[in-house]
């Protein structure tokens, strides 16, 4: 088995070259006179700073390859990191912290359970299914949060390696699912062709719903890092989430017609678009200049992307 | 059968959410949601009484301070104006000042990790416009903890909060929003002759600046015995959020003579809504905030007066702070910004 695509193999090489541009440019435009990009710590923000994107990309990428998509993620991550906040104000101590978490967990399961079971069981479009749940998610966060942001007391904030340890398990996970497991295979095979899948015998039905639950836990766990970094809930947190996690996984290489794609491709995606979004900062790039050269990035790597694979078939 | 009957339920739903998607997560934020919270409405800052900007004399920077200015977003003319004050008090001070911000208002994460690019870069303060009250605390202490001095600006972190996480911010540097809406509003009643109805449109509850706001406003109509409020409710900050909520409040109290709007891209909303009802010249408006589109209605007329909050000051006192603070200066806990009624009068020809 492969490990990384050759298109993957392409971005990752497409990184490095970002990351040798980024280092250069921060050391030679270096008006702060500190050793920027390539330092410990900010290499330890990069990591922070994608790590939430690149959790909810993670479960984005088992939904594309079966053949959906979902735009409630970010919601789903507000009304978890709500869930979390009170689930851990309710109780004292590490008894809270514990059913806040199985709260957060719960509530991000089940929400991605029932965009599954809407959309496996109505034939709706995904699309229009995420939408919808996109709006009830963020309301029902606001309504859980009295419309206020609720601060997590006592709660030791803004450690490295917790954030960085779920986004690796989850990246880990995700990976040996979709790699090693009938489960996995029965994903790609339901995301590239429905009606062979179903005849060669594959629940699609089922594998859809799972994906789907699998994407909402990832924003659970989105959820817990962004408790563990802001030690808050908040029912406007990550609005606008679900884009970045499509691009991630686009950039990465898995095709938003389903039925392929890998984790590690979006990795790579993630961390492109976070490693350009921090170098593009430390080098004091306007913020509407850092929109425009992200959103150039992601148009070049798909439509390169596309005119290699007609130039091969 | 069952599976159609659900299906129709899905697309009644969706649909629904749909038609009114904008306008449903916003009143859902404040208006609806607004009994469920067990929340004070704002902890009683028992911050000390805000002083006016220090006189630093003659500042003469050691060296090229190396200065972060931390805001929301730059598409909001606010920060863009604060931005250009804090930049042309750099330049006098000759200090090197790197001005960023989040994408969004709300983007509370990327502004964090804006704070934690500031302290890989070893900046020598950090001066900044937080986009939550609350969440960026711990990328704040990140900062105490590489002694890098924090000057908090606009919106008020949250003191409680603060306190219990052993924050440290060297001063608050904000408009007097209270003294700000008492004058608007006091100016508001007089001109209704001290008699009528008058209504409030406010912002974000639970919000300092909202909250603030509201308290001036009360306190101007305790001044006013003759005035009867007919209602305040909450319209988000937002336009629409404006016009919808006080196209209601005119249905329910059609006889209002007067309207206070805690920022004016509510009252440019109500100012709307007055003349849909066909209401022009019966209700006076009054706004905070003084924009662009505002100062149009000031002209015409439609707006009787808006609150000038001087942003560019705000940007500058934060620079000159940060200086002052590194030039071993002491520096008041807390810093009042004034705030200037405008009217058509004022309004420069």
């Amino acid at each position: 088995m492969q490990l990384l695509s050759y298109r993957a193999l392409g971005m990752l090489v497409a990184l490095i070259v970002i990351c040798g541009v980024m280092a250069a440019l921060t050391s030679w435009r270096n008006d702060w006179g500190a050793p920027t990009f390539l330092s410990d710590v900010n290499l330890r923000n990069v990591l922070l700073q994608c790590s939430i994107t690149t959790v909810a990309a993670a479960g984005m990428t088992l939904v594309i390859i079966a053949g959906g998509i979902d735009l409630s993620v970010g919601s789903v991550l507000a009304l978890c990191s709500v869930a979390l906040a009170v689930g851990a104000r309710a109780l004292p101590g590490a008894g809270g912290v514990a059913a806040g978490i199985a709260g957060c967990l719960v509530a991000g399961g089940a929400f991605g359970l029932l965009n599954g079971v809407l959309v496996v069981r109505t034939g709706a479009p995904p699309f229009i299914v995420t939408l919808g749940t996109l709006f009830v998610g963020r309301g029902l966060a606001y309504v859980l949060a009295g419309g206020q942001t609720i601060h997590a007391e006592g709660l030791h904030a803004g450690a490295f390696w917790p954030p960085v340890l779920i986004t690796l398990g989850v990246i880990i996970a995700c990976h040996l699912f979709l790699s090693l497991t009938p489960s996995g295979r029965y994903v790609y095979a339901t995301g590239g062709s429905e009606e062979a899948a179903r005849l060669s015998g594959v629940p699609i039905g089922r594998v859809r719903l799972l994906t789907y639950a699998a994407s909402g836990l990832c924003a659970a766990l989105g959820a817990v890092i962004y408790w563990l970094r802001m030690a808050a809930g908040n029912p406007l947190a990550q609005d606008g989430l679900e884009l970045y996690a499509i691009a991630a996984v686009i950039v990465g290489g898995t095709s938003l017609a389903g039925g392929q794609g890998d984790i590690l491709g979006t990795v790579i995606g993630a961390l492109i678009m976070g490693v350009l979004a921090n170098g593009l900062g430390l080098l004091a790039v306007p913020d509407y200049w850092q929109k425009i050269i992200i959103g150039s990035v992601i148009v070049i790597a798909v439509a390169g992307d596309q005119l290699r694979r007609r130039r091969r078939s | 059968m069952a599976r159609l009957t659900a299906l129709w339920v899905v697309l009644v739903v969706t649909t629904g959410m749909l038609a009114g998607c904008p306008k449903a997560t916003t009143t859902d934020a404040t208006t609806k949601v607004e009994p469920v919270p067990p929340t004070p409405p704002t902890p009683a800052p028992e911050a000390p009484q805000a002083a006016e900007m220090p006189d630093f004399g003659d500042l003469k920077p050691a060296k090229a301070y190396k200065i972060a200015l931390i805001m929301k977003t730059m598409s909001n003319p606010f920060f863009q104006t604060m931005e250009r004050g804090a930049k042309e008090e750099a330049g006098k001070l000759g200090i090197d000042l790197s001005s960023q911000a989040a994408d969004k208002e709300t983007d509370d994460e990327k502004q964090a990790g804006i704070v934690e690019n500031a302290i890989a870069q070893k900046a020598d303060a950090i001066v900044i416009a937080p986009a939550d009250s609350k969440t960026l605390i711990p990328a704040l202490l990140k900062a105490n903890a590489a002694d890098i001095p924090v000057i908090n600006l606009d919106n008020r972190i949250d003191p409680e909060a603060a306190r219990e996480a052993g924050l440290k911010l060297v001063t608050f540097i904000g408009p007097d929003n209270a003294s700000g809406a008492e004058k608007a509003a006091a100016h508001l009643l007089e001109a209704m002759g001290g008699k009528g109805k008058v209504a409030m449109l406010e912002g974000i509850r639970g919000v300092d600046n909202a909250e603030n706001r509201k308290k001036g406003f009360e306190r101007a109509l305790g001044g006013f015995p003759q005035v009867e409020l007919a209602d305040s409710q909450s319209a988000s900050w937002e336009l629409e959020q404006g016009e919808s909520v006080f196209t209601n409040m005119l249905t329910a109290h059609s006889d209002i003579t007067g309207l206070f709007c805690a920022n004016d891209m509510m009252a440019l909303g109500a100012i709307r809504a007055i003349e849909a009802a066909d209401k022009q010249g019966q209700i006076l408006v009054a706004g905070y905030d003084n924009l662009e589109a505002a100062q149009e209605k000031l002209k015409s007329g439609a707006l009787l007066c808006t609150i000038e909050q001087h942003p560019d000051l705000m940007g500058a006192y934060g620079v000159r702070c940060a200086v002052a603070l590194l030039e071993g200066k002491e520096i008041p806990p807390e810093v009042a910004v004034p705030t200037d009624l405008v009217t058509q009068e004022m309004l420069r020809p």
